[in-house]
């Protein structure tokens, strides 16, 4: 019951910007078509990243502005479960975008090798979602939301900095998501799979370590 | 008579200021008042019981059971109202009603409503328009509409004016009602801890000083007012906090039951007047020692 409330208070912002801008990619997709399917589902890897861990980020800030924990402490639930729900509907958030950028996928017409490399390259993309954003979540109750923020945004620098330079040396043309789509391209199934599934153990791994980070700095 | 609560040689380090071996026990149907200065632990204490706070040693039970482990029912038979009253800012006093409500296995509404009533809180109101004053008030009939068998209350008067303060205490009295129900009040306003506790604990720098009854307290510390002289001099020596007064010198002892005799013949010849130590002598008499 008391999760319950948890997911209740939260519902609203974890599923409309998902929900929302999924529907968005849908409408083009049936009706501009695709022209790049790989990129695509990159593009849906990325767009999943942003729009299940805003959701995330922003609730923080209302905690952290309104002192929600130490409220939270007051009322007969543990601060560990309410990061273990918090947590989990960002996981279950990630994997539903996923499923449904699949079933995107599956039901444009691709040809079967291109429905298997877009399938791939989305996997890929929801591994390292699930991966960062264990990650940057851990650092937000650690450390607020805002610095959490700031390594993401130094983060995404440096990594465009790192493209800047890989196609300076002309190993490699174009943007973070054309680089990063011909890494992926390169990753046979298999692997994919395993690092999909490396990606749920990293983030299920992480709730425990957030709901002890939160536990010990309620106040 | 069984103990709602039993705290033992709790401790807490922190950079520049360490609790240590904090003690507290309150039986069923007690007030307890939990006094210090600014600083000197009553706030971290509290937030220990509460599992805010991890203690680095010692070993709490509430209602015999550890809070750490069993948090839910355990906190679901506390009434707590903080130093500070944390809600979430943009949303109305109803909906904090219906949010907190059903964390509570018990949740009477209408004791709810009918506090905010006589606390003068709309129900419409949106929290971050509500003044200190109101902000404890609600926290106060948050704590009180589930029937609670345990109030923990960190100062909870803190910065409010008298009359606020009084109706405050009066709910508080209210509540004890069938003596079943406990209560633990931090506060450095001594007089509020006068009117409502059974007992007192002191505590200065991070440790319990002094836990006993207020009427033993009443009777076994007083301020004396003597003459110089009186006692053959040897008064001073005796007494803490020893200062110039108009009746001449006078200082606090804790024992009075034991220099009552020697008393005797400066109380008869009027060279020495005795009263009783206020709660705030008490205090500053641990604080400054001797």
């Amino acid at each position: 019951m008391t999760m319950f409330e948890i997911v209740r208070k939260n519902i609203f912002r974890y599923v409309t910007p998902p929900l929302g801008v999924f529907a968005v990619m849908a409408i083009y997709a049936f009706s501009s078509g695709i022209n790049n399917p790989v990129n695509f589902a990159g593009l849906l890897g990325i767009v999943t990243f942003i729009v299940t861990l805003a959701p995330a980020l922003v609730i923080e800030m209302e905690e952290e502005r309104n002192k929600g924990y130490a409220f939270l402490a007051t009322l007969p639930v543990a601060i560990r479960d309410v990061v273990r729900v918090k947590f989990m509907m960002t996981f279950f958030s990630i994997l539903a975008l996923g499923a449904a950028g699949l079933a995107l996928l599956a039901s444009i017409g691709l040809p079967g090798y291109l429905l298997s490399e877009s399938a791939k390259t989305l996997s890929l993309g929801i591994a390292f979602c699930l991966i960062f954003e264990s990650i940057i979540l851990v650092l937000a109750l650690r450390f607020g939301s805002a610095p959490a923020l700031v390594v993401l945004l130094f983060t995404t620098l440096m990594l465009n900095i790192l493209t800047f330079v890989v196609a300076s040396a002309g190993f490699a043309g174009g943007s973070i998501v054309t680089i990063a789509g011909k890494i992926f391209s390169a990753v046979p199934w298999p692997f994919a799979a395993i690092l999909l599934a490396a990606g749920v153990a990293v983030f299920l791994m992480m709730i425990p370590v957030g709901a002890r980070v939160k536990e010990s700095r309620i106040v | 008579m069984d103990n709602v609560l039993e705290a033992r040689n709790l401790g807490k380090e922190y950079a520049g200021f360490a609790l240590r071996d904090v003690s507290l026990t309150i039986p069923r149907g007690y007030i307890l008042g939990l006094i210090g200065p600014n600083g000197s632990g009553k706030t971290t204490t509290i937030r220990m019981l509460m599992n805010m706070v991890k203690p680095s040693a010692g070993e709490i039970k509430i209602f015999g059971m550890d809070p750490a482990e069993n948090e839910k029912a355990v906190k679901d038979r506390i009434g707590f109202v903080g130093d500070e009253q944390f809600y979430y800012e943009n949303r109305s006093v109803a909906w904090t009603e219906e949010f907190v409500s059903r964390f509570f296995e018990k949740w009477d509404g209408e004791l709810f409503n009918r506090l905010l009533g006589g606390f003068g809180i709309e129900r419409r109101a949106a929290i971050r328009k509500l003044s200190k004053g109101m902000r404890v008030k609600l926290s106060i009939a948050i704590a009180l509409s589930h029937d609670p068998e345990l109030l923990i209350l960190d100062e909870p008067t803190a910065g409010l004016d008298p009359v606020i303060r009084r109706e405050i205490l009066d709910r508080l009295m209210e509540f004890r009602g069938n003596e079943e129900r406990s209560i633990l009040i931090s506060s450095h306003i001594t007089d509020d801890i006068m009117r409502v506790a059974d007992g007192v604990a002191f505590i200065v720098d991070g440790r319990v000083v002094l836990r006993d009854e207020k009427d033993s307290i009443a009777a076994d510390w007083k301020r004396i007012h003597f003459r110089p002289g009186a006692a053959g001099g040897r008064l001073s020596a005796g007494l803490s906090c020893v200062k110039e007064s108009a009746f001449g010198h006078s200082g606090i002892t804790r024992e009075y039951s034991k220099i009552r005799e020697e008393l005797a013949p400066g109380l008869a010849s009027g060279d020495v007047r005795v009263e009783n130590a206020t709660l705030d002598d008490v205090l500053i008499s641990f604080v400054k020692g001797e």
